[in-house]
């Protein structure tokens, strides 16, 4: 079965010009650097790092927002890269974003209705009477009451907000739907219930979830598969119980101890970073890791690490996976 | 009234469900500066629509009755040659309205398009707006007798000398309200929502620009009708022959001192117009801004 996404290779840079007119040359942000991962219907993978690592760059360059420098982003079979003018806004069907702002997205001229219906008349998907039930199905499935349908938006609370943001993206049935912290913005409270409903909707639909999130303890409720972004690139990926019971990568394990127990007597001996990110502008030779990792030696500021495979499904970057395992494999959390 | 409100707390009695009568009372005695200003507004255009009617020939001459005060026969009395200065004035509306108009609509559907072309799709943007920016540096003023001089006085010559140097203002303003919506999350889920490029436009980007266009507009119409008066003032607008509120006052300045109703008249009805005008753009901003419309009851943001 083809995979609902399919990411090769996918690079992003951004260039800024410098000083006056561009006259001291381009300073090149190297954004997003050899991203490849898959996502199968029906599944969730997450991607999770610091802000400013470019995880919010490949959400946007998988709904289009953005176009890659170089690379794949294939949509049940299709290079959705490749697509432009009329085909790529039919194809834009199939890959849909709910969105972090629940405030910001949402037109606030525009009623609930209105709203959702949105794509349905884009994609010329039935017509006026489909839509009207279409519309109402959609408000029960995201559990929105129906004397909601022409409210404006500023007359709902954060929490319906995102409800009628995430029917807007179930409304053209996609394949996949890209959610750019999609729980960030809600109070707590609201934030579980939401996670829930994504996991319902998904359920029912078979939507597959690029989930990107800096919040792991989200992420592990939520998601089947995990990738760990450091600087553009992925350091560690795999399933999320693999990769949170025994992270490989350095990086991975200080993300993890840096999660709050939940009891003192879970409280692990935490292995926090020092030091402040490099700048993208001016990426370390070798590893990128190299300047904030425990373990550097040598290799690691003259080689990049290649993403290997450490067990099924899990693969990191790291030149000392197997003496690092050693030392701190088998953590429980 | 708010009672009303509460009692219906899904908000839906805002938006409909009420007689249009009642809600226009209850936003008239909300907002008395949109009712007095349009008032005015829709009385002075009424007043130029029917003045065929209203007023009599503005050109017939009576020299015995000259330069006499408003009385109960010449309501505004009579200007140097005896003609009347309220057949004069209504007729006067004629152009200072009409060229208003014609100068905010052309300044708005040109100011739009160059706006949205260097904004939106940012075609030649760069090369779009140092042009406007050139003609912006041309004084309205200087066009206007340039091409009078050039091609003889017209209300089209009138209408475009006024609207060629307001109309980069309007496209700079409108290029800039673009270039922030478009970054907006609103816009970026309409795109990815398969929106085409004029639902994205018309649906999202403009309704968002219409409060500053709007007010640029009525700003826009009030200084083509000053600019039309300054004209017609130095000659240089509409011809001697034909009542304009300009070249009344033009005639009228000379006799200031001794028959102020012929300046005073013309100067009173611009003013009005230009601050009902005004009015009107300030109260369209606000009700134009959806985060300043009143919240259902129970649902603040």
């Amino acid at each position: 079965m083809t995979p609902a996404l399919e990411v090769a290779h996918l690079s992003k840079t951004f260039a800024a010009r410098r000083g006056p007119f561009g006259l001291l040359g381009r300073r090149v942000v190297r954004a997003v650097e050899d991203v490849s991962f898959t996502v199968e219907a029906s599944r969730t993978l997450a991607l999770v790092g610091e802000s400013g690592c470019g995880k919010t760059t490949i959400g946007r360059m998988v709904v289009r927002l953005a176009i890659p420098n170089a690379g794949s982003i294939t949509v049940e079979g299709e290079d959705f890269t490749r697509l432009s003018g009329e085909a790529l806004r039919r194809k834009r069907q199939r890959v849909q974003m709910v969105f972090q702002d629940p405030f910001a997205c949402l037109n606030a001229r525009m009623t609930a209705e209105a709203i959702v219906a949105e794509p349905l008349v884009n994609f010329g998907l039935g017509d006026a009477a489909t839509r009207r039930r279409r519309v109402r199905q959609l408000f029960d499935q995201v559990g929105l009451p129906q004397t909601f349908l022409d409210r404006l938006p500023h007359h709902m609370s954060g929490g319906q907000r995102q409800r009628l943001g995430i029917a807007r993206a179930l409304a053209a049935k996609p394949a996949v739907i890209v959610a750019d912290e999609a729980v960030a913005a809600l109070d707590v409270s609201i934030r579980s219930q939401i996670l829930n409903l994504l996991k319902d909707l998904q359920r029912e639909t078979g939507v597959a979830y690029l989930f990107i999130s800096h919040d792991l303890s989200v992420v592990r409720y939520l998601a089947d598969e995990i990738a760990v972004m450091y600087l553009g690139r992925i350091v560690e990926k795999g399933p999320v119980r693999s990769v949170f019971d025994t992270p490989a990568h350095p990086y991975t394990q200080a993300l993890i101890g840096a999660i709050p127990a939940s009891h003192p007597r879970e409280r692990r001996r935490r292995a926090l970073l020092d030091g402040e990110v490099p700048s993208a502008a001016a990426l370390p030779i070798g590893c990128p890791f190299r300047t904030r990792c425990p373990l550097a030696t040598d290799i690691c500021s003259r080689e990049p690490p290649p993403l290997v495979t450490v067990r099924h499904g899990h693969a990191a970057a790291c030149h000392h996976i197997h003496a690092n395992e050693m030392t701190t494999g088998g953590t429980t959390t | 009234m708010a009672i009303t409100v509460s009692s219906d707390s899904t908000g839906r009695g805002l938006a409909r469900g009420r007689s249009l009568a009642a809600r226009t009372v209850r936003f008239v005695a909300h907002r008395p500066v949109l009712a007095v200003s349009s008032g005015i507004l829709l009385l002075f255009v009424a007043v130029a629509l029917l003045s065929p009617w209203l007023a009599g020939d503005p050109g017939t001459l009576n020299p015995p009755r000259r330069l006499k005060p408003p009385s109960a026969t010449q309501w505004f009395g009579t200007d140097h040659v005896g003609r009347s200065v309220f057949d004069r004035t209504l007729w006067g509306a004629r152009i200072s309205l009409g060229v208003g108009f014609a100068v905010a609509i052309t300044t708005t559907v040109v100011g739009v398009l160059v706006g949205i072309v260097a904004g939106y799709f940012r075609l030649a943007d760069t090369v779009i707006m140092r042009a406007m920016d050139a003609v912006m540096a041309i004084p309205a003023i200087l066009l206007a007798i340039a091409l009078v001089a050039l091609v003889g006085s017209s209300p089209l010559v009138i209408v475009t000398a006024i609207s060629v140097p307001e109309i980069p203002r309007m496209a700079r303003m409108v290029r800039a309200s673009v270039l922030v919506l478009r970054e907006q999350a609103y816009v970026e889920a309409a795109i990815t929502c398969g929106g085409r490029v004029h639902s994205i436009l018309l649906r999202h980007i403009l309704p968002g620009a219409a409060g500053p266009i709007l007010v640029q507009a009525t700003y826009v119409f009030a200084s083509a009708m000053i600019l039309e008066a300054i004209l017609s003032f130095l000659g240089a607008g509409t011809p001697p022959n034909v009542p304009s509120w300009g070249n009344m006052m033009a005639e009228g300045r000379q006799y200031l001192q001794l028959a102020p109703w012929i300046l005073g008249f013309p100067a009173l009805g611009l003013a009005l117009v230009v601050l009902s005008v005004n009015l009107l753009g300030d109260v369209w901003r606000d009700m134009l801004d959806p985060s300043l419309a009143p919240s259902a009851a129970g649902v603040t943001r």
